[in-house]
C-alpha cells in the first residue's frame, strides 16, 4: 500500500522532472535559434556596412508604395503624424490616411494643414467595407490621399486603402508610429532582387521612448529613462534580432510585427484583405498569405530586413503593458486555432512546424 | 561673375555633408551661402527677409517641406516668383524633371555633379 | 519514498553542466560587454576627428598644390583611417574636375594600392570594399583582373560591372553585361540592376542581343529583371532586340509576359512592331496581371488601333479592376470621338473617375 507521503513526494518528483525537461527543451529550442540568428546577425552586420558605390533613392526600379495610415479621433495628432509619414525619404510613395468615421476633428484639421480637394467622381470599384463617403487629395502636398468613410475598425480602414490605391505595394502604418526616413528603401529591397518571389517583407520595430524626434523624424536613438519602457527595448532587440532573423532563414517568418510590414497589393487584395474578427491583423493576414501562397504551389518569400524601420512609443505604465500584451496573446491564440490544420502539415513546410 | 556685394545663394538639402560641399564651393567662387536643412526653414527665412537671395539650389527629398512644395511656395508668391530655383536630386527620371519644369523650376541637376557645373548652373541665375 | 527508476548520477551530470555552460556564458558574455563599449568608445573617438580633418580637406582642395603627401605622412594611424572615410564620402559627391583634384589624395593615403591586392585575396567583404573604392579611382588597373577575381556571387558582379561602368573600360558595357549576367541562376542585387540599367543607357541594343542569345537556361526571375532593364532603356532595332522581347510575351510565367509587354510600351511608333505583338492573345491572357500591363501599353503607344482593341477589352473584360486599366488606357489616347463618347457613356462611372483624378493632378 502506498502511503500519502509516499505519493505525495514522488508527484512533486515527477512534476519536478517535467518541469526541468520543459525548461531544458524551451531553451534548447531557444539556444538553437539565437545560434542561427547570430550568425546571420554577423553576416547581416557586415553586410550592412557595405555600401555600394550608388544613389539607391535614384533606382529606377523602385517599386511604388502606398503608406495606409487609419485614423479614428485623433485630432491633436494626427497632423504631426502625417507630416512625419510625408518626410519618409521615398519617391514614388502614396501616403492615404483613411478617416474611419472620427467623431472629433480629425478630418478638419488635415483639411485645413494640407488643403483638400475632393476628387468629383465615385470610386468606379467595389470596396468591401463600410460605406467610402469621399476621397480627396491635397492640394499642398500631391502624394497624400485622404479616403473619408464610416466608421468600421481599424482592419476596415486598412482595407478601404488598399483597395482604393493603385500601387504595387503597401503597408500599414499605425498613426502614433514613425517611420525611419530611410527605412522604406531598406524594406522594398527584396522586391528589386526577387520580384517575382517576395510577397511580403518585414522590418524591425524600435522604441522610440526616450529618442530625440524633430518634426517627426528621429535624429538619434537613446534608451528611454522609465524602466519599464526599457525593458521592453531589449525585449524587442531579443525578440526581433535573435528570433526573427533566426526565424526568417528558415522562411517561416510568422508574425512581421505588431507594428510594420510591406505586402503586394494584388496578393492581399486575393485573400480578402485584413480580417475583422481578428485582434491583431497582421499576424493573421501573414498566416494567410503563407497559406495562400503554399497552397498555390507557388515559389513564395518573406524577407526580414535587420534594419530599424518603425520607431513607437512603447507602454511606459504596467496597466496599458497589460492590455497590449493581452491583446497580442489573444491574437496569437487565435490565429493558431484559425490556422490548426497548418501545423505540421507538409503541405505549408516550415511554416508548419 | 558674381557682384560686388556677394550675390546670394539659398543652398536647401537635408544631407548636412551635401550642404557644406555645396557651400564650400560655392563660397570658394565668391558667393555668400546660406544653407538650409529642409524647406520650411528657408521658406520662413524668405518670408522674413527684404533681401532675397539672387537664386536657391534645393534638393527635392526633405522632411517638412520638400523641394517642390517649396517651389510652389516661391512662385505663387508675388515678391518671390522670379526667383530662380535649381533643383538637386539624386534620380534623373523623366515625370521628376518634368513635375521640376511644369512647378517652375528653372533647371534640374542630378546627383553626383562635378563643382564645375554646379557653377555654371548658378552662373546663369546670377 | 518510492524508488523510482531514475538514476541520481543523471542529475548530478546535468548540475554540473549547467554550472559549465553558466561560467562559459557568464564569460562570453563580460567579454561581448567589454568589447561593446570599446568599439563604442573608438567610434566617438573616430567622429571627433571629422571635422578637424574635414577643413582640412576642404583647405587643401582649395589650393593649387594641396601637397597631400606631407599632410598623410603627418598624421596618425587612426585619423588617416579617418581621413579615408571622408574620402570615400566626398568622391561619392563629386565628379568631375573635383573628383580629379582628390585622386592625389587617393594615392597618398595608398587606398588604391591596397584596393587591387585587395582583389586577389578571398575575404568577400573585403574585396566588396575594394571594388567600391575602384569605382572611385582612377588607378589604371589590369582590365581582365576583374572578371578573374570577381565572379563569385551577384554582389560581387554588381561592384565589378560597376568599376567597368565608373573606369569607362573600352567595351564597358559588353564585359559588364557579360559580367553581371554571368550566372544564369542567380537574381541581379539592386546594385547590380542599377548597374546594368546604367550601363546599358548608351547602347540599349546590347543588352538585348546578349540576352538574345543567352537566355535559355535563365530563371524567370532574371528575366524579369532584364526585361525591367530593357523598359527603361528601350532598345531600338527590332531584328535583334525587339523580336526577341517579343517572343517573351508568350513566356510561360505571367510575370515575364507581363514585363515583356511593358518594355515595349515606348516602341509604339513603329508599324512594324506593333504587327508583330499578339495583342489578341495578351489581352486575353489568363492572368490579370498580364491583362493589364498590355492595356497600359497600348495606351502608351497612342495610335488609333489601339483604342479599337482598348474599347473592346474594356467591354469583355471580367475583373473590374482590369477594367477601369483599359478604360483609364483608352482615355489616354487621341480615339476618335465615336468611340469615345460610346465608352464614355457605357463606362461612365471609370470614365469620371480617370477624368477626376487627372484633373486634380494637373490642376495647380
Amino acid at each position: 500500500m502506498i502511503s500519502p507521503i509516499d505519493a505525495l513526494s514522488t508527484l512533486v518528483a515527477l512534476s519536478g522532472v517535467f518541469f526541468l525537461g520543459y525548461y531544458l527543451l524551451v531553451h534548447t529550442n531557444y539556444f538553437v535559434l539565437y545560434l542561427l540568428a547570430l550568425t546571420e546577425l554577423r553576416e547581416s552586420a557586415r553586410e550592412r556596412e557595405y555600401e555600394p558605390v550608388y544613389q539607391p533613392f535614384g533606382s529606377q526600379f523602385l517599386p511604388g508604395v502606398a503608406v495606409i495610415a487609419p485614423a479614428y479621433n485623433e485630432a491633436e495628432t494626427i497632423v504631426d503624424n502625417v507630416r512625419s509619414l510625408l518626410a519618409v525619404k521615398y519617391a514614388d510613395k502614396e501616403v492615404i490616411v483613411v478617416n474611419d468615421g472620427s467623431t472629433d476633428e480629425t478630418f478638419d484639421r488635415l483639411d485645413a494643414e494640407y488643403d483638400l480637394r475632393p476628387i468629383d467622381a465615385e470610386y468606379p470599384l467595389e470596396i468591401p467595407t463600410e460605406q467610402v463617403r469621399r476621397i480627396y487629395q491635397s492640394a499642398v502636398a500631391e502624394e497624400l490621399l485622404v479616403v473619408d468613410k464610416e466608421n468600421g475598425g481599424k482592419s476596415d480602414a486598412l482595407n478601404a486603402g488598399i483597395w482604393i490605391t493603385e500601387q504595387q505595394l503597401f503597408c500599414a502604418i499605425d498613426a502614433d508610429s514613425i517611420v525611419d526616413r530611410d527605412g522604406l528603401l531598406e524594406v522594398v529591397q527584396p522586391f528589386l532582387e526577387a520580384p517575382r518571389e517576395t510577397v511580403a517583407t518585414g522590418g524591425a520595430v524600435w522604441a522610440a521612448n526616450g529618442c530625440d524626434i524633430q518634426n517627426g523624424v528621429v535624429q538619434s536613438f537613446a534608451p528611454p529613462s522609465n524602466s519599464l519602457a526599457d525593458i521592453q527595448v531589449v525585449e524587442y532587440l531579443r525578440a526581433f534580432y535573435a528570433g526573427r532573423l533566426g526565424l526568417s532563414r528558415l522562411n517561416a517568418l510568422i508574425i512581421i510585427s505588431g507594428a510594420f510590414g510591406v505586402f503586394r497589393t494584388d496578393i492581399v487584395r486575393e485573400i480578402g484583405g485584413y480580417r475583422h474578427d481578428t485582434v491583431t491583423e497582421d499576424l493573421d493576414l501573414v498566416l494567410r498569405i503563407h497559406r495562400h501562397a503554399a497552397e498555390a504551389d507557388r515559389d513564395y518569400r518573406v524577407e526580414f530586413v535587420a534594419e530599424p524601420i518603425v520607431w513607437t512609443e512603447v507602454p511606459e505604465s504596467v496597466r496599458t503593458l497589460g492590455r497590449q500584451r493581452r491583446r497580442w496573446y489573444r491574437g496569437l491564440v487565435e490565429s493558431l486555432v484559425t490556422h490548426r490544420d497548418m501545423i505540421g502539415d507538409r503541405q505549408y513546410g516550415r511554416v508548419g512546424t | 561673375m558674381p557682384e560686388d556685394q556677394g550675390a546670394d545663394v539659398f543652398v536647401v538639402d537635408d544631407e548636412a555633408e551635401l550642404r557644406e560641399l555645396v557651400t564650400f564651393h560655392l563660397e570658394t567662387a565668391g558667393y555668400d551661402v546660406t544653407s538650409f536643412p529642409d524647406g520650411e526653414a528657408c521658406w520662413q527665412q524668405l518670408q522674413g527677409t527684404d533681401q532675397p537671395p539672387g537664386a536657391i539650389l534645393t534638393d527635392v527629398m526633405m522632411p517638412n517641406m520638400d523641394g517642390f512644395q517649396l517651389l510652389q511656395h516661391v512662385r505663387e508668391d508675388d515678391d518671390l516668383s522670379a526667383l530662380p530655383v535649381v533643383m538637386l536630386t539624386g534620380r534623373g527620371t523623366e515625370s521628376d524633371v518634368v513635375r521640376g519644369l511644369e512647378t517652375g523650376a528653372d533647371d534640374y541637376l542630378t546627383k553626383p555633379f562635378g563643382s564645375e557645373e554646379l557653377l555654371a548652373y548658378i552662373e546663369r541665375y546670377l | 519514498m518510492l524508488q523510482l527508476p531514475l538514476p541520481l548520477d543523471a542529475f548530478r551530470l546535468v548540475y554540473w553542466i549547467g554550472i559549465v555552460l553558466t561560467v562559459a556564458l557568464a564569460v562570453l558574455g563580460v567579454g561581448i560587454v567589454v568589447r561593446v563599449v570599446r568599439t563604442e568608445r573608438d567610434h566617438n573617438r573616430r567622429e571627433a576627428l571629422k571635422p578637424d580633418l574635414r577643413t582640412g580637406l576642404f583647405d587643401r582642395l582649395r589650393r593649387d598644390a594641396p601637397d597631400w603627401d606631407s599632410w598623410a605622412d603627418g598624421l596618425t594611424a587612426t585619423e588617416r583611417d579617418v581621413l579615408r572615410e571622408l574620402l570615400n564620402e566626398h568622391l561619392r559627391l563629386l565628379e568631375g574636375s573635383d573628383r580629379d583634384r582628390l585622386q592625389p589624395l587617393a594615392a597618398a593615403l595608398g587606398v588604391d594600392r591596397w584596393a587591387i591586392r585587395t582583389l586577389e585575396t578571398d575575404d568577400r567583404y573585403t574585396k566588396l570594399t575594394a571594388l567600391g573604392w575602384l569605382a572611385l579611382l582612377d588607378h589604371p588597373h589590369d582590365p581582365t583582373l576583374i572578371e578573374r577575381t570577381c565572379s563569385e556571387d551577384a554582389a560581387l558582379r554588381a561592384a565589378g560591372a560597376r568599376v567597368m561602368l565608373e573606369q569607362e573600360y573600352a567595351n564597358a558595357t559588353e564585359h559588364g553585361i557579360r559580367l553581371l549576367l554571368d550566372d544564369p541562376t542567380e537574381s541581379l542585387t539592386a546594385f547590380g540592376l542599377d548597374t546594368l540599367y546604367e550601363l546599358t543607357r548608351s547602347l540599349p541594343d546590347s543588352l538585348a542581343g546578349h540576352t538574345r542569345t543567352r537566355h535559355e537556361d535563365w530563371t524567370p526571375t532574371l528575366l524579369v529583371q532584364v526585361l525591367r532593364v530593357l523598359r527603361t532603356a528601350a532598345p531600338m532595332d527590332i531584328d535583334s532586340s525587339l523580336e526577341w522581347i517579343v517572343d517573351q510575351c508568350e513566356h510561360e510565367s505571367p510575370a515575364v509576359r507581363a514585363a515583356a509587354i511593358r518594355a515595349l510600351a515606348d516602341s509604339g511608333w513603329r508599324a512594324e512592331l506593333r504587327s508583330r505583338v499578339t495583342v489578341e492573345a495578351l489581352t486575353n491572357d489568363r492572368s490579370p496581371a498580364v491583362r493589364t500591363a498590355t492595356y497600359q501599353t497600348l495606351g502608351a503607344w497612342r495610335v488609333p488601333e489601339a483604342c479599337e482593341r482598348l474599347a473592346h477589352a474594356a467591354r469583355t473584360e471580367r475583373n473590374p479592376r482590369c477594367r477601369l486599366s483599359a478604360v483609364r488606357a483608352f482615355s489616354h489616347n487621341r480615339c476618335h470621338d465615336r468611340l469615345e463618347s460610346d465608352l464614355q457613356h457605357e463606362f461612365s462611372r471609370q470614365w469620371n473617375w480617370v477624368a477626376a483624378t487627372r484633373r486634380l493632378r494637373e490642376t495647380p
